[in-house]
């Protein structure tokens, strides 16, 4: 049978982790456009931890699996010379679905709101919701990697919004700093912040990368036993 | 064909033993295959290794033949070697008889008097 | 058909408190091996070598008398010809039984869904209802997940299975049934071999050909049944005889009513002049003797 990537993908992830997604993004995606509409860009804060959240739980049902808990298993895919290539294919697919659905709440947000109101503050909302999901994602690599409670994972994605905060002060002075740059062009400003979500988008990329690269070795690491010892052996024999 | 686990004696001699008597009466005819060595071993749940032993056994006796492929068939039995076979299980009965009856106490002649009457009873 | 499915030199697994050391196995081909030993003998270790599901030992293998272990890592064909299940780490617990089912048909080219299916049934699986795809994994007992795993690898086209430890979860009646899929199995072709661990012969000494006997990550014994039962004999002796008889027999069990031991063959005139009864031992009184005599319980 083609190993498509949705194929492995569906096959992979639970029946939890699909059932979750489908559920969580309709509720999302519909409080978005609710909360949009009275609160206007806004009401994207409020569901952005939400997503956050949801994406959390998901990952713990499939993917923490990866990294920690569940490394020793999964010895039917590892038996087979295709296991590699199915969990490859579902992690990315994972990260494409993820990606996707954040986008999705997002622009319902957006169309809750009646549209973009100021484009300068669209850039720079918009950076921080980007902002919000690169820290997450560093987080959730280390929460992978620990095997960490799902309360604590939850945590972390309460401190990933205020560092995100933080960090979007410094953002806002930065572009504040390019404005002044690019002020003899027409619509400075606005290049400016495109110019910074452009980067922040390209930071999203490479998290997505890092995470799967991290999940991914997490699965290979599954097959010994993890001490560079014997790995110094495996290769010297 | 009945099997022992417990009998101290190897499995694969008793089914040697058990094929041999068959084999000796008469039971199977020249060129016939026994049952392969896979099927015997699946219905008396031992290890094919053990029903091998045995048929190689019988093969070194010179009654069966391996035929590459198919199995084992019987030889033709000789009738000289046929009767001989018999005649020595004869022998070995009387000997067996005379031990015991050695142990019971009773004396040559009580013991071909019983044979006698044995004989006559079996005869009518 | 090549003589050895498997031929394994100098694989070497250190662990903190001991190694897998196998200067040389042979798995020999067409037949049922079974290997025997206590619990962290390191047969998961070895089977987990052998199936590629662990890839930090040292060593060489040969499969099918013709690929290396380094071909088994990078080409599909020998793990598509390799049939194994596992314990308790073979699946998810929270994948469900059409995923198993979508998962197999995905990782193997030859995966028969309507076989799979028939053995389900055939094994209760679903305890006599129907196919149930949505049941998950977590949900089953440990007897009806190594169930699981048997039909799934048996609804492939494979030329070895590999099961670690296939006896130990099943109650009774399904050890017998077992035997008996082992046994089709071997008769399914020419060439089908099956490589089994256990730490208790007794279940499956009817379908077992070769025996390898591990003791503490070191082969102790290993050959086909009925050579094993002429190296080895049975003695039993009386009670005056005991200390004479510790000094010849391999292993020994005393009472107050005599002896019972493990004696090599070999040594047997060495029991002249005493009153005892020998028999042929069965595979598992000679494996209890050999692990004794190398292993660590006094």
């Amino acid at each position: 049978m083609k190993r498509t990537a949705w194929k492995c993908f569906t096959s992979y992830v639970p029946t939890s982790y699909k059932v979750l997604m489908i559920v969580g993004t309709v509720l999302c995606t519909a409080l978005s456009v609710f909360l949009g509409s009275i609160l206007g860009i806004m009401g994207n804060l409020i569901v952005g931890s939400l997503v956050m959240v949801m994406l959390i739980l998901v990952d713990y049902f499939a993917f923490s699996g990866i990294s920690v808990r569940y490394q020793k298993r999964m010895e039917m895919l590892k038996s087979s010379f295709n296991g590699n290539e199915v969990i490859r294919k579902a992690l990315v697919v994972d990260l494409i679905a993820k990606a996707a659905l954040s986008v999705v709440v997002y622009a319902a947000g957006i169309i809750g709101a009646g549209g973009i109101p100021d484009i300068n503050v669209f850039l720079m909302f918009t950076s921080f919701y980007l902002l919000y999901i690169v820290v997450s994602a560093i987080f959730l690599i280390f929460t992978r990697r620990k095997g960490l409670s799902i309360l604590v994972q939850m945590l972390f994605c309460y401190l990933a919004s205020s560092a995100a905060g933080g960090l979007f002060f410094a953002l806002v002075a930065t572009q504040q700093g390019v404005e002044r740059v690019t002020e003899k062009f027409e619509g400075g400003s606005i290049i400016a912040s495109a110019v910074i979500l452009a980067l922040l988008v390209v930071l999203i990329a490479v998290g997505a990368i890092l995470l799967y690269k991290d999940s991914y070795k997490g699965y290979l690491s599954g097959f010994s036993d993890d001490t560079d010892k014997d790995k110094k052996a495996a290769k010297a024999a | 064909m009945k099997i022992s686990q417990s009998s101290g004696v190897p499995i694969y001699k008793q089914i040697a033993d058990a094929f041999r008597t068959d084999i000796l009466a008469g039971k199977y005819s020249q060129g016939e295959y026994l049952p392969s060595i896979r099927e015997l071993a699946k219905d008396l749940r031992i290890s094919v290794i053990t029903t091998m032993k045995a048929y190689e056994q019988l093969e070194l006796e010179g009654l069966v033949t391996a035929s590459q492929g198919k199995g084992f068939y019987v030889n033709a039995q000789d009738s000289e070697m046929l009767k001989e076979q018999h005649l020595r299980k004869v022998e070995d009965s009387l000997l067996a008889a005379i031990d015991a009856a050695e142990i019971a106490g009773m004396s040559g002649g009580e013991l071909i008097e019983t044979l006698k009457t044995l004989i006559e009873m079996r005869d009518q | 058909m090549e003589k050895q499915v498997i031929a394994a030199k100098n694989i070497e697994k250190k662990y903190k408190n001991f190694t897998l050391s196998v200067p040389e196995m042979n798995i020999p081909s067409g037949f049922a091996t079974a290997l025997i030993g206590e619990n962290g003998a390191g047969k998961t270790t070895l089977l987990n070598i052998l199936t590629g599901i662990r890839n930090d030992y040292k060593g060489s293998i040969q499969y099918f008398g013709q690929y290396s272990e380094k071909e088994m890592e990078k080409t599909a064909e020998v793990r598509e010809r390799i049939g194994y299940t596992g314990t308790d780490n073979y699946y998810l617990p929270n994948w469900t039984v059409g995923q198993v089912c979508s998962l197999s048909k995905l990782l193997f080219e030859h995966f028969h869904e309507d076989r799979f299916k028939k053995y389900c049934d055939d094994l209760a699986i679903f305890g006599g209802n129907a196919y149930d795809g949505r049941k998950k994994v977590s949900a089953l007992s440990d007897g009806t997940k190594t169930k699981l795993m048997l039909a799934g690898v048996l609804a492939r086209d494979t030329d070895l299975l590999v099961l670690d430890e296939p006896a130990s979860p099943l109650d009774p009646l399904m050890r017998d049934k077992l035997c008996e899929l082992i046994r089709d199995y071997l008769n399914s072709g020419e060439g089908k071999s099956v490589f089994f661990s256990t730490h208790n012969i007794s279940d499956m000494e009817g379908v077992t050909d070769y025996a390898i006997i591990l003791e503490q990550g070191k082969i102790v014994e290993q050959g086909f049944v009925e050579d094993l039962k002429e190296k080895y004999i049975l003695v039993k002796g009386e009670k005056a005889d005991i200390e004479a008889a510790k000094k010849i027999l391999y292993t020994i069990t005393t009472s107050n009513y005599g002896f019972e031991g493990i004696c090599l063959a070999e040594d047997l005139d060495k029991l002249a002049g005493m009153d005892v009864v020998t028999e042929t031992p069965n595979l598992f009184k000679i494996s209890v003797a050999v692990m004794k005599r190398n292993s660590l319980i006094k």
